[in-house]
């Protein structure tokens, strides 16, 4: 074998030397024989080995470790994306507001057929259910009422009118605020990255 | 032993966030965010411009969430997008006039980060600094062909396939130039290498 042979042959095994560790099988089997062999023989590749090994564990120590608190940061700092509104997830409210107003319709319908008498087995049954939970709205609306007329003496006891008007307005204030609390809550700020610094 | 359990692939956890399950978006942040920093940090050379790109790379990707395409890997498109990222900033330093080889001002960025070693001491730490200097060194040295790629595969973890579909290159290709970026990294860390 003449030098310039055995250049390309020392060549070409440092090169397949770079790939035998890799998880991906980069060599083949018969590659990765040659290169066995050719390592028996030859010193020279053998110390090229010991080099990439010690390089890629030098690489490997120079890895800058996360700042703490980096997932809780990105998280925080999502925006509200297009395609949420989309999601499934953003229509639950939607939907589950649908289908009580479809019970209610029902109901409703179902209710005027169950008193005449002239239902069948299902609406009739609805009917008295429709029936049931409508005494039950009835009666505990009579029962707020009654505690708003019983709230009403106390406050006519105790406040003058114009007490009472200031005390709606402040009532209705904090209602407001709180709202405005939520909605802002709701919507996300546009991205703004901790410690960004100045722009171009 | 009681079986680890399976992990879920990035596709299913991008399918579980776009059936709106936000949360799930932190997995996929825990999963890359050491990658990206760390490929960004060694093309930037700033930690703190690292770990804020990289944040802004996750914004992008979870806004452009419904676009991805689960033919192909997740992988291979967070880091095409965090290598658009970086070169948005570069660029931008480029307009700042900024040099990318030195050290910056209190206002500046470039503030670069000793590795950890066992080496303790004095003597222990200039040697980690010295070593940490000659690692960005040699990378910074290397034509930025080969440095991408060596990023890409040393700091980003990304395999030799997602390499090359990441760069369009045929496979050989990214092998033949990995081979020649270690190889100019073996002559400039030399001194590191011996026994």
């Amino acid at each position: 074998m003449d030098d310039r042979t055995e250049r390309a042959g020392h060549d070409e095994i440092r090169e397949w030397l770079s790939l035998e560790r890799e998880p991906e099988a980069l060599l083949s089997r018969d590659q990765q024989r040659r290169v066995d062999q050719h390592l028996v023989a030859c010193s020279g590749c053998r110390g090229e080995r010991e080099r990439l090994i010690r390089l890629e564990a030098l690489l490997a120590g120079g890895v800058l470790p996360v700042r703490a608190g980096f997932r809780a940061d990105v998280m925080r700092s999502l925006p509200a994306a297009g395609w949420e509104a989309r999601s499934p997830r953003a229509w639950r409210l939607p939907v589950a507001v649908l289908v009580l107003l479809a019970l209610a319709a029902a109901f409703a319908v179902a209710m005027p057929a169950a008193r005449t008498g002239d239902a069948g087995p299902v609406s009739g049954t609805a009917g008295a259910v429709a029936d049931m939970i409508a005494t039950g709205a009835l009666a505990a609306a009579g029962m707020l009422w009654a505690s708003w007329r019983g709230m009403g003496v106390a406050l006519d006891a105790f406040l003058s009118p114009g007490a009472a008007f200031a005390l709606l307005i402040l009532v209705v204030s904090l209602d407001v605020l709180l709202l405005s609390f939520l909605v802002r809550r709701g919507r996300k700020p546009a991205p703004e990255i901790a410690g960004r610094r100045r722009g171009p | 032993m009681a079986p680890e359990p399976v992990q879920p692939s990035d596709e299913e956890l991008v399918e579980a966030v776009l059936r709106g399950q936000r949360e799930r978006f932190g997995d996929l942040v825990e999963r890359y965010q050491g990658r990206l920093v760390n490929y960004l940090y060694r093309l930037l050379r700033s930690v703190e411009d690292a770990h804020e790109l990289t944040q802004e790379v996750f914004i992008k990707v979870y806004q452009a969430l419904d676009r991805y395409d689960p033919r192909y890997r997740f992988s291979t498109w967070i880091f095409r997008v965090a290598q658009n990222a970086a070169i948005d900033e570069i660029r931008k330093r480029r307009v700042r006039l900024v040099s990318f080889d030195g050290r910056e001002d209190d206002e500046g960025e470039a503030r670069e980060w000793e590795p950890e070693s066992p080496e303790r001491g004095p003597y222990g730490a200039l040697r980690n600094a010295e070593r940490g200097g000659a690692i960005q060194e040699a990378i910074d040295k290397l034509p930025w062909e080969y440095r991408e790629l060596i990023v890409l595969r040393h700091f980003g973890e990304l395999s030799y396939d997602d390499i090359a579909r990441l760069k369009a290159m045929p496979l050989g290709t990214v092998k033949n130039k990995l081979f020649r970026g270690r190889q100019m990294l073996k002559e400039e860390l030399a001194e590191y290498l011996q026994d």
